[in-house]
């Protein structure tokens, strides 16, 4: 079974330094049908205006990562971690015990659009962690590269404690790419940038699937560009 | 538990960043504040902003960091003034050489949200 939650269907939020987009229930938007799936419990579309950004904030409790699409996404935090990633270097923050960051776009030019995903952590009170992967483009093109789970996978990846593992790719107009969710698995595709099309079904940037019961998953790169996409494995 | 925590300066933020760090081991819900409006350091006004009156309104318990500067004395009468009852702790920024200042601030961070929280 495939359920479809349309870009334009996302909460919406424009601050003027900060363009968002929430797939399920965060700030003050509040949807009870969209509190999250399964251990997925956030996906943010953040676009931050040039040298603006979130000043310093608590998590707790929680497996945080930022997926940079475009320009480049600063961070700082208490464990004195102080970084700049741009695409295809993926963070990861274990939230654990307590951890304080900011997170700002360093560029007087660009804008930063980068995703945000919350994943529950499978036990609480764990020792507050960062991991940072960075990884070639050719590694996700036309295939799936792991950039989050459990454990690594045969490659780098950043260390979540969840039975989830998250993988990235994107397709040229008309490639091919597979995946299988073993039985009991649930699966959620969230369309980061352009057209694909999920078991027969489009989707467009920004749209997201849920998918449980769904054993084969089949995507083909759509119009002028094709698509990149992350892909969520879940318990 | 909500908790504000708010300082002066740069020369306050690690104090203020363990403060913060014994809150959200207590699972308080924190909004962190600098009270200094003008700084050198370009990044600060970025990472830090200024309180507002709604931080005020929705704090249980606001942690302080900050030499007594005319700042300071504004900003505990808006306090005054907008949330009266809220509990105001102050955090210890000129301890002595050698000792563990920003430990001791993360535990009386945790000190303070648990006992406000038991008290409420």
């Amino acid at each position: 079974m495939i359920t479809l939650r349309k870009a334009k269907d996302r909460g919406h939020a424009d601050h003027g330094w900060l363009n968002t987009w929430h797939t399920f229930s965060f700030a003050s938007y509040f949807d009870p049908k969209h509190m999250g799936f399964r251990s997925l419990r956030v996906i943010n579309d953040d676009r931050v205006s040039p040298g603006r950004g979130f000043g310093a904030h608590g998590h707790r409790d929680m497996e945080i990562i930022s997926y940079v699409l475009e320009g480049q996404l600063g961070h700082k935090d208490s464990m004195g971690e102080e970084h700049v990633i741009g695409p295809n270097t993926i963070q990861s923050m274990s939230a654990g015990t307590g951890i304080v960051h900011s997170e700002f776009n360093p560029s007087n030019k660009e804008l930063v659009h980068f995703l945000q995903i919350w994943i529950e952590p499978a036990e609480e009170d764990v020792k507050p962690s960062y991991h940072q992967i960075s990884f070639a483009p050719a590694e996700k093109h036309a295939k799936w590269r792991l950039i989050a789970g459990p454990h690594a996978d045969g490659q780098p990846a950043a260390i979540i404690h969840q039975d989830a593992h998250v993988y990235a790719a994107e397709l040229n107009p008309g490639e091919t790419l597979g995946q299988t969710l073993a039985k009991g698995r649930h699966g959620w595709l969230q369309v980061a940038r352009g057209n694909v099309t999920l078991n027969g079904l489009k989707l467009e940037e920004g749209d997201g699937a849920a998918l449980s019961e769904e054993p084969t998953v089949s995507l083909t790169g759509d119009g002028p560009a094709g698509a990149e996409f992350l892909f969520f494995d879940l318990a | 538990m909500k908790t504000v925590i708010a300082f002066y300066s740069r020369s306050n933020e690690k104090i203020a960043m363990s403060a913060a760090l014994g809150a959200i081991q207590e699972r308080a819900g924190i909004r962190i504040r600098r009270l200094d409006p003008n700084s050198a350091d370009a990044n600060f006004e970025h990472e830090y902003i200024a309180p507002r009156d709604i931080d005020a309104e929705w704090a249980e318990v606001v942690l302080i960091a900050s030499p007594d500067v005319p700042e300071l004395r504004a900003y505990l009468e808006s306090l005054a003034r907008l949330n009266p009852k809220v509990a105001i702790v102050r955090l210890d920024i000129d301890a002595r050489p050698g000792l563990d200042t920003p430990e001791a601030a993360r535990l009386a961070a945790r000190a303070a949200t648990a006992n406000t929280a038991s008290a409420v």
